[in-house]
């Protein structure tokens, strides 16, 4: 099955300040497939990620060069609407960051902050979201109960919940079971094989073996340089370059 | 990233048993053409004796490759070397039955007059120097030495003929017992099988080391 391109970095430098901390990278991110970041700490995964939504035009001294697509329109020009790309790609953090209010608020948030004022629609799109993210089962009966008395695994498939909510089409997650125990990584693993049938994402992971699980197609970072893009597969059984292959055979000295 | 010191100093002493049973089974190649051709049956018994010990290697090898496979969860290279060593021991296994079965041919009788006995010997040395390539190959992760024991492997077929054509042929002219010629044609077929199995562990060795599968003709799948 060919899988179109949903996001696309053409030459993408990053700077802060004056230092470089993505290198012209060109990479595409196929659309209702799960796109895995790998490589060394600092190499600039999370960078790259937050290249996709813009989350970094919140650092200030921040600057980008080259462009980031979506759907083939560029994202990063000042005329374009930033809340509104941060809506079709949605974000999930590494710890689970729930705010202090009930499960019920946590999900129709974003619907509110965006406008919503239908109640019925605003509780069946937390419903729904909820059972995107294989939580609702496990919360139906205490929807108006406080998210901080869920558990890190259960506040994280929340979020997930939050960013389902606004229907994105693309979901960013950097490191999303990094805090977590593995049962509750495994859920979210599962979660995001379920998830890919209907969003594009892009994975940030610190395990090999996560990315190796869960994503179709993995890049390797290093140094802010992009050094091989493929099939997982391919990645993990015979990596094209040399310093993948040390990489993810840990022979990085 | 951490590295894996630890895992890659397992996998190092995992090679080391898989060359030291090469050379076990070069032993057992050697023994057989000793006690074939040279008519040694105390070779011939060595040889069969020593089986034991190669089976033995062989189901501990497996065992290791196995055990590192799920605890290690090895990618890349490592998982090639480990799957490679787990196929390149059954041939080497295999390889050493053939001896086996060369050994005890001759320890029923005697081989074939004159001419026959050339064209096996021929066979014979044929095989030694590909199963040396291979096991060089093998120690020494050469693929350009692998892909020329796959190449070699189309010379042994044609060699093992024209041995069994010689022996058919002194059938016909009755110049063999039938025993004797059913034994030399069962030896021609064990040098055959042997080459077989040196030109895959031959190609055991480049998917190791390139991740390439090669089939006929030792071209890429
Ligand atoms: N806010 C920031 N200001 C300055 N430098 C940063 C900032 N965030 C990250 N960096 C630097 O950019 C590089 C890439 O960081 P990052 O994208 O977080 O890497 P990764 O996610 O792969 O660990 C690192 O050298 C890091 O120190
Ligand atoms: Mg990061």
């Amino acid at each position: 099955m060919q899988h179109s391109v949903k996001m696309a970095a053409e030459n993408l430098d990053f700077y802060y300040g004056r230092f470089r901390a993505l290198e012209s990278i060109n990479l595409e991110i196929p659309e209702r497939q799960v796109s895995a970041l790998i490589g060394p700490s600092g190499c600039g995964k999370s960078t790259f990620l937050r290249c996709l939504n813009r989350m970094n035009d919140l650092i200030p001294g921040t600057r980008t060069e080259g462009a980031v697509l979506l759907d083939g329109v560029k994202v990063n020009v000042p005329s374009l609407d930033v809340v509104e790309l941060r809506r079709k790609v949605g974000m999930v953090f590494q710890k689970p960051n729930p705010f202090p209010k009930t499960i019920f608020e946590n999900v129709a948030y974003g619907l509110r902050v965006g406008g919503v004022s239908d109640r019925n629609f605003i509780s069946s799109q937390v419903e729904k979201s909820l059972i995107a993210a294989g939580l609702f089962t496990e919360v139906k009966d205490r929807l108006h109960d406080s998210a901080l008395g869920l558990s890190g695994g259960q506040q994280q498939r929340l979020c997930i919940a939050r960013a389902v909510a606004l229907e994105p089409e693309v979901l960013l997650m950097d490191e999303p079971a990094s805090a977590l125990d593995p049962i509750a990584t495994q859920k979210i693993e599962e979660l995001i094989a379920e998830l890919k049938r209907n969003y594009t994402i892009v994975i940030v992971t610190h395990s090999m073996q996560q990315a190796a699980r869960v994503s179709d197609r993995t890049a390797f970072f290093y140094m802010g340089q992009l050094v091989e893009v493929g099939p997982t597969e391919g990645i993990f059984t015979r990596p094209a370059k040399q310093q993948t292959e040390d990489y993810v055979t840990g022979r990085f000295g | 990233m951490e590295t894996r010191a630890h895992f890659h100093a397992e996998l190092e002493a995992l090679k080391g048993r898989v060359t030291a049973l090469c050379g076990l089974v070069e032993d057992s190649r050697q023994g057989a053409v000793a006690a074939y051709l040279g008519r040694d049956l105390g070779m011939a018994k060595q040889v069969i004796e020593a089986d034991r010990v190669i089976n033995q290697q062989t189901c501990d090898i497996d065992d290791a490759c196995l055990k590192l496979l799920a605890l290690e969860q090895p990618v890349a290279l490592d998982l090639r070397r480990i799957v490679g060593y787990a196929r390149a021991v059954i041939n080497l296994e295999r390889l050493a039955d053939e001896a086996v079965n060369i050994a005890e041919g001759a320890l029923a009788g005697a081989g074939l007059p004159g001419d026959c006995d050339g064209t096996l010997q021929r066979l014979s040395e044929h095989v030694a120097a590909m199963y040396a390539l291979a096991a060089r190959s093998f120690v020494g992760d050469d693929v350009d030495a692998a892909m020329e024991v796959c190449r070699l492997d189309e010379q042994a077929r044609e060699l093992a003929v024209a041995a069994m054509r010689c022996i058919t042929q002194s059938l016909s002219q009755c110049q063999a017992s039938p025993e004797d010629g059913v034994r030399a044609i069962l030896a021609c077929r064990s040098f055959e099988r042997m080459a077989a199995h040196a030109a895959n562990i031959a190609e055991i060795l480049v998917f190791i080391v390139k991740g390439v599968v090669l089939s006929q003709k030792c071209q890429p799948r």
